[in-house]
């Protein structure tokens, strides 16, 4: 087959198909990262096995495509376009199940009952079932469609098909990710994939309006359906953004909670009972330093959460940052119930971006974008981001960090976190909101953990006592609290 | 003889001093420091202004030693008296004076620097009664006899006195020796100074009779400690040198930090595991572990009374068999005993003024780990800073984590108190021992391995 006999309408529906692979492929690797958030966290190894779970099969994939050869087999006649309809319809139906919200969830609550727990399992068991195989058929389609084209001028067509799947690549990574997911939602932008792949597997049939066309609208129309507004609703999903799948929902007690990635970030009621930590931080930082001060705090948030730090507090001044700037309206409308106060701002940029961009200091830092144990944000678990928020304090000022890691240590991460804090703030306390410590059992959940620094100015180098030079006495406070 | 005895009544003063002065200032080396020097700078100027005495017919040199002796108990007896300490050290208190270094010296200045003044002045007095044959021989003489008084009053005191008397009898024994010393030098004529010296003696007596020490709820006085009992409604509290150390009610209520450590530790224990290998560092009441008959204690402290005073009169019942006492120093039992632990509770820190300096070091620290199992687990109750913002507390943190690196910090009030800098309170500090003790690692924007960890 060459293109010299083809009309061009001809030629472009074949690099529309092209475009379109590249876009659906690229456009479901970043979904499916973005989907599994929830559930497996944001970690650089979930994304790694996501990224290698479409790559190996994306080359497989144009391996086996170049590979076949149309003709009879097993007394079938194959041909380029009854395989690219195969390959297609296949892709449409496992990337309809791996990439809707509702058979995700399902999926994963299923394999956590069932005992699987460690996140790079689970990462693995989606990645097979749902992404390797429509990546691999999928990644079949240049090397089949350049069946197509003449072979007489193969370095030209092989640039331009490869010039077309990069474009296709690249509106998938971009458009998908910075337009779709922020603008339509992260359903909506799955129900587009579907759709181009249907819109695909009609283009290419010869003809047009068989049962099979029907069954196969019917199939995409329900598709669609399932990941829309009014579904996503019903599970109290008020936005599923490039960032976060928000949950609003109300418990029998009439807490409200908000809920982003799975993970229960903020509670609210009408009597504004919030999360014991976030108590902790109002009574034994915030009201403290108030006594300290002639003049309003200024108070730095870090991760803005329901905006439930210092609700109540008309006084001081309050910056919240958070890098999905949804969460103000959502907090407005369905945690809170009512406007954020004049004296709190909001910044919906990048934490780093903000303190780079920014001189501004603070009396007290709350940093509080670590929501569970599977969704610390790696960059803002490092030495260096540390030593920003540190460079952002007031001198006296407070830092205060929540974490959700294991109170007594047990945990590799636990541990190398205490490092690296203590690396940047040497005098840290370390609180477990919970109280519960146990150090004789092991296998003892992970809880909020509370780090909690003060700025004490230029203290002397202190070194360990030692029984050769022991400085106790000369440090040892020389003043008495109380009487006798 | 009068030579040996001052040298006696010098020291055992000075070593009285120290002792009686811990429930109010504290034992650290400054304070210790501080009466020494004073005691010692008062010698000196007593031995140089005894040698320029110049006697006169008026006032003979033996009236200027009965002079002496009678000043240096007049200011002795409020110096070594619990009573008359109680009430000095309260009213600097009062009066605004809150550091010990200051309290210390006005103390020492006061009561001590005059008697030892006057005292220092014997034995150049002395010896102009002596012939001088020799010179040398009888600076010889002379040194030694004092030197021997110095190291009776030095030994005697602490070892035997303080511990078969009790620290206010002790007392009395110095006014006793010093009203004698005026009687032997007295004259039958000299009535007045005699009814004054019997006076002050009777005075001094009658501020150390064990009714005075019942008055301020103290049941035994040692080389240690005061040990108070004060009782509070149901419960009663054991004070040692001034600090609340122990609480105990008939229905099993303790310290906080007592229950939250047994909640961390053997309340987790099953009634039929293996018995555990539990060491209590500073037996305090003996409390920890009351009620427990199941696992093996030991418990260790300095203070041989207390298990017979916490018996009688905190626990009101004998401690179990399955618990062990051994009256020694922490640091020769952990230096003579190879027996590792499951749990080990260090309770000896009582209040910010009585914390023992040698066991506050890393090779402390590092000796007590040695004697921990495999995964077992460290408490240790400290008085500190919740938010580690003076440099006792910010040292003290530093060392514990030299030698225990993943160690749990728990301000047992929950509050950090960041309004209030000098706020002190326990803090329970808790350490797993576990093979983890490895390299530490940090987490950067180079090298950034927190998701292996998730």
């Amino acid at each position: 087959m060459t293109t010299t006999t083809k009309p061009p309408h001809y030629i472009f529906a074949l690099f529309a198909v092209i475009v379109l692979e590249g876009y659906v492929v690229l456009s479901s690797e970043l979904l499916a990262i973005r989907q599994t958030i929830p559930f497996v966290g944001s970690g650089s190894d979930t994304v790694s096995i996501i990224i290698a779970a479409v790559l190996m099969p994306l080359a497989f994939g144009y391996h086996a495509g170049g590979q076949f050869k149309p003709g009879f087999h097993k007394g079938r006649y194959r041909t380029v376009r009854g395989r690219l309809l195969f390959n297609l319809t296949v892709s449409l139906i496992i990337l309809a199940i791996g990439l809707s919200h509702v058979s995700i969830t399902y999926f994963f609550i299923y394999l956590i009952k069932t005992g699987i727990s460690n996140r790079l399992i689970l990462t693995t068991i989606y990645a097979a079932l749902f992404l390797v195989y429509p990546v691999f058929l999928l990644g079949q389609t240049i090397p089949l469609i350049s069946q197509y084209f003449s072979k007489e001028r193969l370095s030209q067509v092989t640039g331009k098909i490869l010039f077309f799947s990069t474009i296709g690549s690249f509106l998938g990574a971009v458009f998908s990710t910075l337009v779709l997911m922020s603008f339509l939602g992260v359903h909506y932008t799955a129900s587009l994939n579907f759709m181009i792949l249907a819109g695909l597997i009609i283009l290419l049939m010869k003809r047009k309006t068989t049962d099979l066309t029907w069954i196969l609208v019917g199939f995409t129309g329900a598709v669609v359906f399932f990941n829309s507004g009014y579904v996503l609703d019903m599970f109290g999903i008020v936005e599923n953004n490039k960032y976060s799948t928000i949950t609003v929902f109300e418990d029998d007690e009439g807490f409200r909670h908000l809920s982003i990635n799975n993970n229960a970030s903020s509670k609210y009621s009408d009597s504004g009972e919030k999360h014991p930590y976030v108590h902790f931080i109002e009574d034994h930082v915030i009201k403290p330093l108030e006594t300290e001060s002639k003049d309003p705090l200024d108070i730095l948030v870090i991760g803005a959460g329901g905006f439930t730090m210092g609700s109540d507090d008309d006084v001081n001044r309050y910056d919240f940052v958070d890098i999905d700037k949804a969460l103000y309206t959502i907090s407005e409308q369905y945690l809170l119930k009512e406007k954020i106060g004049a004296n709190k701002a909001f910044y919906p940029e990048p934490a780093r971006a903000f303190l780079t961009a920014h001189d501004k200091t603070y009396d007290f830092i709350m940093m509080d974008a670590y929501l569970g144990a599977l969704s610390i944000p790696e960059h803002l678990v490092t030495r260096e981001f540390f030593a920003q928020v540190k460079n952002h304090l007031k001198p006296r000022g407070v830092v205060a960090a929540n974490f959700v890691v294991s109170p007594t240590f047990e945990d590799m991460f636990s541990r190398r976190l205490d490092t690296t804090i203590r690396s940047v703030f040497p005098y840290v306390s370390r609180h477990v909101t919970d109280h519960v410590y146990v150090p004789t059992q092991a296998d003892l959940p992970r809880q909020n953990v509370i780090y909690i620094y003060r700025d004490h100015g230029k203290a002397r180098d202190l070194q360990p006592y030692s029984d050769l030079k022991n400085q106790v006495f000369w440090d040892t406070p020389k003043v008495q609290k109380q009487g006798f | 003889m009068l030579i040996t005895l001052e040298g006696f009544v010098v020291l055992a003063a000075e070593i009285l001093a120290m002792r009686q002065i811990i429930p109010f200032v504290g034992q650290a080396t400054d304070t210790v420091a501080l009466v020494i020097g004073v005691v010692l700078m008062a010698l000196a100027w007593g031995y140089y202004a005894g040698g320029r005495y110049k006697t006169s017919e008026r006032f003979s040199v033996r009236q200027k030693l009965c002079l002496n002796f009678l000043v240096a108990m007049l200011f002795l007896i409020p110096a070594l008296s619990y009573a008359s300490l109680n009430y000095i050290f309260k009213g600097m208190f009062t009066w605004g004076l809150h550091d010990r270094l200051i309290m210390t010296a006005l103390y020492a200045g006061m009561f001590l620097f005059t008697p030892v003044f006057m005292l220092g002045q014997t034995i150049p007095l002395i010896s102009r009664f002596l012939k001088v044959g020799n010179m040398s021989r009888l600076t010889g003489v002379v040194l030694f006899f004092s030197t021997c008084g110095s190291f009776v009053g030095a030994v005697l005191t602490p070892v035997f006195l303080m511990n078969v008397l009790g620290v206010n009898y002790t007392a009395v024994v110095v006014f006793a020796v010093l009203a004698c010393m005026i009687l032997a030098l007295s004259k039958p004529r000299w009535k007045g100074l005699i009814s004054i010296s019997l006076g002050l003696f009777v005075l001094g007596w009658g501020m150390n009779t064990h009714a005075v020490m019942v008055y301020f709820n103290i049941i035994k006085t040692d080389t240690y400690h005061n040990v108070a009992l004060i009782k509070q409604g149901d419960s009663r509290y054991f004070s040692l040198n001034n600090n609340l150390s122990s609480q105990y009610s008939d229905d099993g209520k303790k310290h906080d930090y007592i229950a939250f450590f047994e909640d961390q530790t053997i309340n987790t224990f099953q009634s039929d595991d293996e018995p555990r290998d539990i060491l209590v560092i500073g037996a305090g009441g003996f409390t920890f572990g009351h009620e427990d008959t199941h696992n093996r204690y030991d418990f260790v402290d300095i203070n041989k009374n207390l298990k017979d005073l916490a018996e009688e009169h905190l626990l009101q019942e004998k401690i179990p068999d399955n618990q062990v006492f051994h009256a020694m120093p922490i640091r020769m039992f952990l230096n003579q005993n190879a027996k590792t632990y499951d749990v080990i509770f260090i309770d000896v820190y009582y209040g910010f003024l009585s914390m023992p300096e040698h066991l506050l070091t890393r090779e402390f620290f590092a000796q007590v780990k040695e004697h921990l199992k495999p995964g077992g687990v460290l408490g240790m109750n400290m008085m500190a800073s919740p938010h580690l913002s003076d440099p006792f507390s910010r040292g003290l943190d530093d060392t514990i984590r030299a030698v225990f690196p993943y160690v749990i910090r728990h301000p047992m009030s929950r509050y950090y108190r960041f309004n209030r800098p000098r706020a002190m309170d326990n803090v329970m500090y808790m350490y797993k021992h576990s093979a983890y003790d490895g390299t530490p690692v940090i987490f950067t924007d180079n090298i950034n391995r927190s998701f292996l960890g998730k």
